[in-house]
C-alpha cells in the first residue's frame, strides 16, 4: 500500500514540475532530449535514436514574452510555449519537433526558430485527410526523412531491431496503462482525478522503461491503497484540453462537489495510450500503420466522419457514467468546431454534459465553482 | 503670432497658448463631463481670455485627445500620440521613452534620435491602471485624489493586489480595508499595480532613458516611485504633466501656421 | 478644420457588381437545372468544377458578400446558438449560420436574392487552413452529403527541391481522386477539354495582371489596395471566364489612362503603406477614405494580388500540376522567412513604401501569425516602421474605432514626420 502512494506522488511531483525532472534527466543520463509537440508524433523513433522524446511543458504563470509574439487569441498553451523557450526555461531541450496539429500551434516553430532555436528544430507532415489513399506513402516518406535527420542528430544509425524494441517499450506502457485505467472504472475511489493525469502526465515526460518500471509496481500494490475517495455520487468522464492536461483545481473541485472520474477521453489521459502499434515487418510502416489507422477521432484530423461525439458517449456508457463534463479551452479552435455536434449527439442520447471554458490567465473559479455545483445538484436530483 | 493647443481628453480639457517663439502664453483647463464639444469649447473661451485674446488674434489652433474631432474650432487634429512625443520633447530634448497615463487610456511611446516616435503601444481596451482606476481607490481608501502619493510613500509593508480589474480590485481594497489592513499599504499596493500593469506595454517597446512621465497620473509620486522601482530606471515628470499633450499640439499648431 | 482630402476609386473596378450578381444566379440556376451545385470551403480549384458545369461558388467570397452588404449579423448568431464559439472564422460563422437557417428553411428576408445559394450535393475543401477541413466537415453534416478535403501540406523546407516536388505531387494525386469524385456524382466523363480552355483564359488574364502590376506599382499611385481589394473576386472565384478576362483588360485601361493624364488616387501623396495579410471587408470603402483624409494611400499587399499571378506557372496542358502548384504561392503553407522574402520585403520595394500595417483578425489565426516577428526583422532589415492593428475581415463587432483608426491615424502621422524631417536634412 505504500507502495501505491509513493509511486503516485513521484508522478505527481514529475508533473508539478516537469521542467526540473527534465533537467536532472540530462544532468544524470547526458542524453539529448527531443521536446514533441501535440500530437500523434512517432516518439518511438526518437527513443530508438538512443534521444529521449518529451512533451512539451507550457504552463507558465504569468506570460509576457509569449503573448508579445502572439496575439491574445492564440490559445494559452502557444502563448505559454513560446514564452517558457524564449526565457530559456526549456533550456534542457537539443530539438523540437512540430506536426501541423492546428494553426494556432503552427506558428510557435516559426518564433522559437527565429528568436531561441534549439540544434534540432524540425517539421514534419502528418496527413490530416487519413482516409486518403495518398495519405500513407506520403507519410511514409516523411518518417524515412525524419528518422534520416534523426540520426543525423543523434549520430548514429536507428537499427530496425532498435526502433521494434522501441515500438514493443511503448506498447507496453499503452498496456499497462491501459490496465490502470479499466482498474479504475470497477474501483474509481482508488485513485483521484488528478493523481491519474498525473500517472500519463508522467509517462509523456518519463523514459518509458523507467515508467513501466513503477507502473508495474503501482498495479501491484494499488488494490491494497485507502481509496482517498469516499461519498462521491456522481460518475463523471472528461473529455477536452486536447493539448494539455486539465488544472488540478478543476479536478479537484469536481471531487470536492460529489463528483467521482471513473474514465476520460484526455489528451493527458487516454489518448496518450489507446493507440497501440501494430507489429509489422518494418517497423517504420507500423508507426505509419498506427496514425493512418488510428481509431480514435480526432478534431484536427479527419478520420472517417467525425464521430467524437459517438466515441465519447460510448466511453461514458462503458463506464456507466453519469455525467460528461467537457473541459474546452479557449481559442482552441479545432474543438470549437467539434463541439456543436457532441452537444447534439449527447443531447439526443440525453446524456447530461457540462461544458467547463478554461482560459490561460483569467479562469474563473468561482465560476466553474459555481457551474459544477449547480450541474451535480441537478444530477443528484434525477 | 498666436497658436492655441487643445488637448479633449476623457476627464478633462487641457488648452496652451504659445506665441511663435513657443513661448506659453496661457493655460487652461476644465472637467470634460458629458460633452467632450462644449467642454473644447468653453476651455478655449477661458484660454482666450485669460491670454486677453479674441479668437480671431489666434491664427491655428489643432485639437488632440479622445474628444479631438468634436471641435468645430480648431482647423485641424492629430492623435494624443504624436502629440505627447512632440510635447515631452521640447521639455527634455533628450526624452527617448514618453510614458502618459490618462484617465481612462495609456500609453508608451518609443522616440528615436531626432525625437520623433518610432513605436507606441496603447492600452485603450480596459481603463484599470489609469486615473479613473485611481480615482475609484481614494474613494474606497477615503482620501483626496492628491493625497494618495505621499499617502502610499508612508508604507512600511508590502501588500498585494491581484485583479487586474477596476471592479475587482475595489472589492480587494474594500476586503483588504475591512482586515485592518493599513492605508498607506494599500496605497501603495495600488500603485504597484499600475506600474506592473505599466512596464508591461513598456517591455514591449523598450525602456530606453530619459525615460519621461506625462499624463495626470504622473502627478502621483507615488505611482511613479513604484515604475522607477519596477523599471528599474528613474523617470522624469515635468511640473505640469497634463498640459504635455496640448502643449505638443500647440507646437503642431505653430508649425502648421508657418507652412500655410 | 481643413478641408477634407478625396478618394479617387479606380471606376471600372466597380464593374465587379455585375460579375457577383451573374455568378451567383448562375449558382441558383444550376440547381434549378438539375445541375449539381458544390460548395467550396477555402481557396478551391474552381475551375475544375467550372468545366463539368457544376454550379459551385466559395463560402468565404459568399460571406464577404454578404458581410459588405452588413447582412451578416443573424447568420452568426445562428451559429452562436447552435454552439458555435464566436472565437471560429468569421467567414465560417456566417456560412454555417446560413447553412443552419436554409436547413430550417428561415433565410434572412433582406438576404439579396442571389446571395440565397441553394443547399449543395456535395461539398469540397482544399486544406490550406487547418480549419478548412473542419468547416467543410460541419456542412456535409448539417446537410448530409459527402466532401471531399485535399489536404495540403507545410512547404517547411525553403531549399530543398524534392520537399516541394513531392508536396506538389501529393495534392496534385489528390486532385485526381477529386475528379474521379465528380465523375461519379456527375455520373460523366470528365471534360478536360473545358480544363483546358479555361487554363487557358486564366492565363490570358494572368497576362493582363502582370502588366497591371507594373502600373499598380507606379509613384504616385493610380490604383491602390482598396480597387484591388475589390477587384479580388474576379483572380479569384471568378476567374477563368471571358468576363473577368474583360474585366482586367478594362482596369488595365483605366488605370494606364489615369497614369497618363496625372490623375491619381489622392492628391497629396505624403505616405505609402503597404497592408499585410486579409483586411476588414466591411470597411473597405471607409479606409480608402480614411487614409485619404491623412494623406497617406495603402498602396498595395499580397492578400489582393490573388492566385495565378505568374503566367508562366500556367499550362493549360499540364492541368493538375498547375493547380497543384498554386498552392505554395499561398503564405498560409510557407515558412516565415519565405513570407518575409516574397510578400514583405519584395513588395515593399515594389510599392516603394514608408511603412507597414499588420492586420491581425480576431477570428483567423493564419492571417495573424508571427506579425511581430515578421515585423521586427522587416524594421532590422529593411528600417521599414510597422504597425499591428486588431480588427476582424467580416465581423465587425470586433472592430473597435476608437481603437483602430486611432492608431492608424498615429502611426501615418508618425511615418509622415519622420518622412518629412528627413527629407528636410537632405
Amino acid at each position: 500500500m505504500r507502495d501505491a502512494n509513493e509511486v503516485i506522488s513521484i508522478f505527481t511531483d514529475i508533473k508539478a514540475d516537469p521542467v526540473k525532472y527534465l533537467q536532472s534527466l540530462k544532468d544524470v543520463s547526458g542524453k539529448k532530449i527531443i521536446g514533441c509537440m501535440p500530437m500523434y508524433l512517432p516518439e518511438e523513433m526518437i527513443y530508438a535514436s538512443g534521444m529521449h522524446p518529451t512533451y512539451v511543458p507550457g504552463r507558465a504563470e504569468r506570460i509576457t514574452l509569449g503573448s508579445k509574439h502572439l496575439q491574445q487569441f492564440f490559445c494559452g498553451y502557444a502563448r505559454a510555449v513560446v514564452d517558457a523557450a524564449l526565457k530559456g526555461d526549456l533550456d534542457f531541450l537539443d530539438g523540437m519537433l512540430f506536426q501541423d496539429t492546428c494553426h494556432t500551434l503552427r506558428p510557435v516553430f516559426d518564433i522559437i526558430a527565429a528568436n531561441h532555436p534549439y540544434s534540432f528544430m524540425r517539421r514534419i507532415n502528418m496527413p490530416v485527410v487519413l482516409s486518403r489513399p495518398q495519405a500513407k506513402p506520403f507519410f511514409t516518406q516523411e518518417l524515412r526523412l525524419l528518422k534520416r535527420d534523426l540520426e543525423g542528430f543523434a549520430g548514429k544509425e536507428i537499427s530496425e531491431k532498435e526502433l521494434k524494441e522501441a515500438i514493443y517499450v511503448y506498447n507496453e506502457n499503452r498496456e499497462l496503462l491501459k490496465k490502470i485505467y479499466t482498474l479504475r472504472r470497477s474501483r474509481p475511489e482508488l485513485i483521484r482525478a488528478r493523481e491519474m493525469v498525473s500517472i500519463v502526465f508522467a509517462s509523456m515526460i518519463m523514459p518509458k522503461t523507467d515508467h513501466n518500471l513503477l507502473l508495474r509496481k503501482l498495479l501491484a500494490s494499488i488494490s491494497e491503497r485507502t481509496p482517498p475517495l469516499k461519498d462521491q455520487r456522481i460518475r463523471v468522464v472528461l473529455t477536452g484540453s486536447l493539448c494539455e492536461e486539465p488544472l488540478d483545481y478543476l479536478l479537484d473541485l469536481i471531487e470536492e462537489l460529489g463528483g467521482i472520474v471513473v474514465d476520460d477521453d484526455l489528451f493527458t489521459g487516454s489518448r496518450y495510450f489507446l493507440n497501440t502499434v501494430p507489429l509489422l515487418t518494418d517497423p517504420v510502416e507500423s508507426l505509419v500503420s498506427a496514425y493512418i489507422n488510428m481509431g480514435l477521432p480526432c478534431p484536427t484530423r479527419i478520420n472517417g466522419n467525425r464521430k467524437l461525439g459517438k466515441y465519447v458517449l460510448d466511453l461514458a456508457r462503458r463506464s456507466k457514467a453519469d455525467a460528461i463534463i467537457i473541459v474546452m479551452v479557449k481559442f482552441c479552435e479545432a474543438h470549437d468546431y467539434a463541439y456543436p455536434q457532441m452537444k447534439q449527439f449527447f443531447e439526443e442520447a440525453k446524456m447530461p454534459h457540462l461544458v467547463l471554458k478554461t482560459q490561460h490567465e483569467s479562469t474563473s473559479i468561482e465560476q466553474i465553482k459555481t457551474r459544477l455545483q449547480a450541474f451535480f445538484e441537478l444530477q443528484r436530483g434525477r | 503670432m498666436f497658436v492655441a493647443g487643445i488637448d479633449l481628453g476623457s476627464a478633462w480639457v487641457k488648452a496652451i497658448m504659445l506665441d511663435e517663439k513657443l513661448q506659453i502664453v496661457g493655460k487652461a483647463a476644465i472637467q470634460t463631463g458629458p460633452s467632450s464639444q462644449k467642454a473644447g469649447e468653453k476651455c478655449f473661451s477661458e484660454l482666450l481670455r485669460k491670454c486677453g485674446l479674441k479668437k480671431k488674434g489666434v491664427s491655428f489652433i489643432l485639437s488632440t485627445g479622445y474628444g479631438r474631432k468634436a471641435l468645430p474650432v480648431s482647423h485641424a487634429e492629430m492623435t494624443e500620440i504624436a502629440c505627447h512625443a512632440k510635447g515631452a520633447r521640447k521639455l527634455f530634448p533628450d526624452a527617448a521613452t514618453v510614458i502618459d497615463i490618462g484617465g481612462q487610456d495609456s500609453k508608451v511611446i518609443a522616440l528615436d534620435e531626432q525625437g520623433f516616435p518610432s513605436n507606441f503601444v496603447m492600452n485603450d481596451k480596459c481603463a484599470a491602471g489609469c486615473g479613473r482606476f485611481l480615482e475609484v481607490m481614494a474613494r474606497v481608501l477615503e482620501v483626496e485624489l492628491q493625497e494618495m502619493g505621499p499617502l502610499s510613500l508612508a508604507s512600511g509593508k508590502e501588500v498585494s493586489i491581484s485583479s487586474m480589474c477596476t471592479v475587482f480590485a475595489e472589492s480587494e481594497v474594500i476586503s483588504l480595508i475591512a482586515n485592518n489592513c493599513n492605508r498607506e499599504d494599500i496605497a501603495r499596493a495600488i500603485h504597484r499595480a499600475i506600474a506592473l500593469r505599466v512596464s508591461i506595454m513598456v517591455e514591449q517597446i523598450g525602456a530606453k532613458e530619459r525615460i519621461v512621465m506625462t499624463g495626470g497620473v504622473a502627478r502621483n509620486i507615488g505611482v511613479v516611485k513604484e515604475l522607477e522601482q519596477t523599471l528599474g530606471k528613474r523617470i522624469f515628470v515635468p511640473s505640469e504633466p497634463e498640459f504635455v499633450g496640448a502643449l505638443g499640439a500647440a507646437i503642431f499648431a505653430l508649425e502648421r501656421s508657418i507652412k500655410m | 478644420m481643413e478641408e477634407k482630402v478625396s478618394y479617387r476609386r479606380v471606376k471600372s473596378v466597380g464593374l465587379i457588381k455585375d460579375i457577383v450578381r451573374g455568378f451567383y444566379e448562375g449558382v441558383i440556376d444550376a440547381k434549378r437545372h438539375g445541375r449539381k451545385v458544390c460548395w467550396c470551403v477555402g481557396a478551391s480549384p474552381y475551375e475544375v468544377f467550372r468545366a463539368m458545369e457544376i454550379g459551385h461558388f466559395q463560402t468565404e467570397n459568399w460571406a464577404v458578400a454578404v458581410t459588405a452588404r452588413g447582412l451578416e449579423r443573424p447568420m452568426i448568431e445562428e451559429a452562436e446558438k447552435a454552439g458555435f464559439s464566436s472565437d471560429i472564422c468569421s467567414y465560417a460563422s456566417i456560412n454555417i449560420g446560413y447553412a443552419l437557417l436554409l436547413k430550417k428553411g428561415r433565410v434572412p428576408e433582406d438576404l439579396s436574392p442571389e446571395l440565397r445559394v441553394p443547399e449543395p450535393d456535395f461539398v469540397f475543401t482544399i486544406n490550406t487552413c487547418p480549419s478548412m477541413a473542419q468547416w467543410a466537415m460541419t456542412l456535409s453534416e448539417i446537410f448530409n452529403v459527402p466532401f471531399f478535403a485535399v489536404d495540403v501540406p507545410l512547404f517547411y523546407d525553403d531549399k530543398d527541391e524534392l520537399h516541394y516536388q513531392r508536396n506538389i505531387l501529393y495534392v496534385m494525386e489528390q486532385l485526381r481522386d477529386a475528379i474521379s469524385l465528380i465523375e461519379t456524382i456527375t455520373r460523366a466523363p470528365y471534360r478536360w477539354d473545358r480544363l483546358k480552355e479555361i487554363l487557358a483564359i486564366i492565363k490570358e488574364t494572368a497576362k493582363v495582371r502582370q502588366k497591371l502590376f507594373e502600373l499598380w506599382c507606379h509613384k504616385p499611385s493610380a490604383i491602390t489596395y482598396w480597387d484591388m481589394a475589390i477587384a479580388l473576386g474576379a483572380a479569384n472565384l471568378f476567374r477563368g471566364t471571358e468576363e473577368s478576362l474583360h474585366y482586367f483588360r478594362k482596369i488595365y485601361e483605366e488605370v494606364k489612362e489615369r497614369i497618363e493624364k496625372g490623375i491619381f488616387s489622392i492628391p497629396k501623396e505624403r505616405c505609402r503603406l503597404l497592408w499585410y495579410m486579409n483586411h476588414p471587408w466591411f470597411k473597405v470603402g471607409y479606409l480608402s477614405r480614411f487614409f485619404a483624409d491623412l494623406d497617406a494611400v495603402v498602396v498595395g499587399g499580397q492578400y489582393v494580388i490573388g492566385p495565378y499571378s505568374d503566367p508562366e506557372k500556367i499550362d493549360p496542358n499540364r492541368p493538375l500540376w498547375t493547380i497543384a502548384e498554386e498552392h505554395p504561392t499561398r503564405p498560409y503553407v510557407r515558412t516565415m522567412r519565405y513570407k518575409i522574402e516574397k510578400f514583405l520585403k519584395a513588395l515593399a520595394t515594389a510599392f516603394q513604401v514608408d511603412g507597414v500595417i499588420f492586420h491581425s483578425p480576431r477570428t483567423c489565426r493564419p492571417n495573424s501569425w508571427t506579425h511581430f516577428d515578421e515585423g521586427e526583422i522587416l524594421k532590422r532589415e529593411m528600417g521599414l516602421p510597422y504597425l499591428i492593428i486588431e480588427a476582424d475581415h467580416s465581423d465587425p463587432k470586433f472592430y473597435s474605432e476608437a481603437e483602430v483608426d486611432n492608431r492608424l491615424q498615429a502611426f501615418v502621422e508618425m511615418v509622415i514626420e519622420r518622412k518629412e524631417a528627413c527629407s528636410l536634412r537632405e
